[in-house]
């Protein structure tokens, strides 16, 4: 009777030992679980939005545009803006600017899904027909910017400029 | 007897659960790795390419960043990296893909720089840097990207 006692003592304490094993599993289970979950770093994507904006705003300043003779886009902006002397093809400064734009985003932003907003400073932009010559994409409500570049085009001899802003965000 | 046996079958079927959830882990874990380990060959590779003396503009011995001379560009690919240089850039690019386009206002230049694939089948990660691509005979500065994709092979 007394080793019938002893022998179910005995596996009531291999049953108690099972259940520690078992929840200690669950917990590194649980843990290791949590651990696995960790988002990847996204490096690919992180570098590209970082170099974008400064990279894209000096590239497209420094471009040559079909006005004139070697008149460069920031040339033709400052004209936009202030002189209206430059003659370009299909309009003045400002209507092919607002065309040659809208063409160089679309060609490269716009088609690898980038969401970005540019916009041009200036009082005479200021207008709703040329809206500060804002382009975007993607940058709504819910995106986190990535990284914002400004340059700035000087009006000499005026006093004023215009100031050109770039916003990359996560689309 | 077989309240042992049982116990120790569950603690056996506790340890192989646990080594093949452990193989699980440690596999998307080395997919991870090896996800960010190509990532970094692309930065690298487009931080190369941006910096590379053959092809950049050069105004009064300055090196003009962010600018690439078209002139340049033809004659490098005119050198054929399939032979004496192949492996200089092999050890630069490893298994990439560059290829130089101009959107504005010429937007006829799309020139392939280099090209080396795996064989068989190819995973693609591109990155694009906006560029200048200086044409020197009608001087004019074009407007384009370099598109940089390395390949990786697919895991099993």
């Amino acid at each position: 009777m007394a080793d019938k006692k002893k022998s179910k003592f005995g596996q009531v304490e291999i049953m108690g030992l099972l259940i520690v094993v078992i929840l200690v599993v669950v917990v590194i289970f649980l843990v290791v679980s949590f651990s696995a979950k960790t988002p990847p770093r996204n490096i690919q994507t992180t570098y590209m939005n970082d170099q974008m904006s400064t990279a894209f705003i000096l590239a497209l300043l420094d471009t040559s545009t079909e006005c004139g003779n070697s008149v460069s886009i920031s040339e033709v902006i400052a004209d936009c803006a202030a002189f209206d002397r430059i003659k370009c093809p299909g309009g003045n400064s400002c209507t092919y600017l607002n065309e040659s734009l809208d063409d160089m985003f679309n060609s490269t932003l716009v088609e690898w899904g980038v969401g970005f907003v540019f916009t041009m400073h200036h009082i005479s932009f200021d207008n709703p027909g040329l809206n500060n010559f804002t382009f975007s994409q993607g940058c709504g409500y819910g995106s986190i910017a990535q990284r914002e570049t400004f340059q700035i085009i000087p009006l000499w001899p005026r006093p004023d400029d215009v100031k050109v802003r770039i916003k990359i965000c996560d689309s | 007897m077989t309240e042992n046996i049982a116990i120790i079958m569950i603690i056996v079927f506790i340890l192989i659960f646990g080594f093949v959830f452990y193989s699980k882990v440690r596999s998307a874990s080395i997919k991870g790795k090896l996800k960010e380990y190509s990532e970094l060959d692309l930065v690298k590779a487009s931080q190369t390419i941006s910096s590379l003396p053959e092809l950049s503009c050069s105004r009064e011995s300055l090196t003009d960043v962010g600018c690439i001379n078209k002139l340049k560009l033809e004659a490098f690919i005119e050198l054929g990296l399939q032979e004496e240089y192949y492996e200089y850039y092999r050890e630069l690019f490893g298994k990439s893909k560059v290829t130089f386009n101009s959107t504005f206002p010429d937007d006829t230049i799309n020139i392939e720089l280099y090209n080396n694939p795996f064989d068989g089948i190819n995973n693609k990660d591109s990155i694009f840097i906006p560029i200048n691509i200086f044409d020197p005979i009608n001087d004019t500065v074009n407007f384009g990207y370099v598109q940089i994709t390395k390949y990786t092979q697919p895991l099993i």
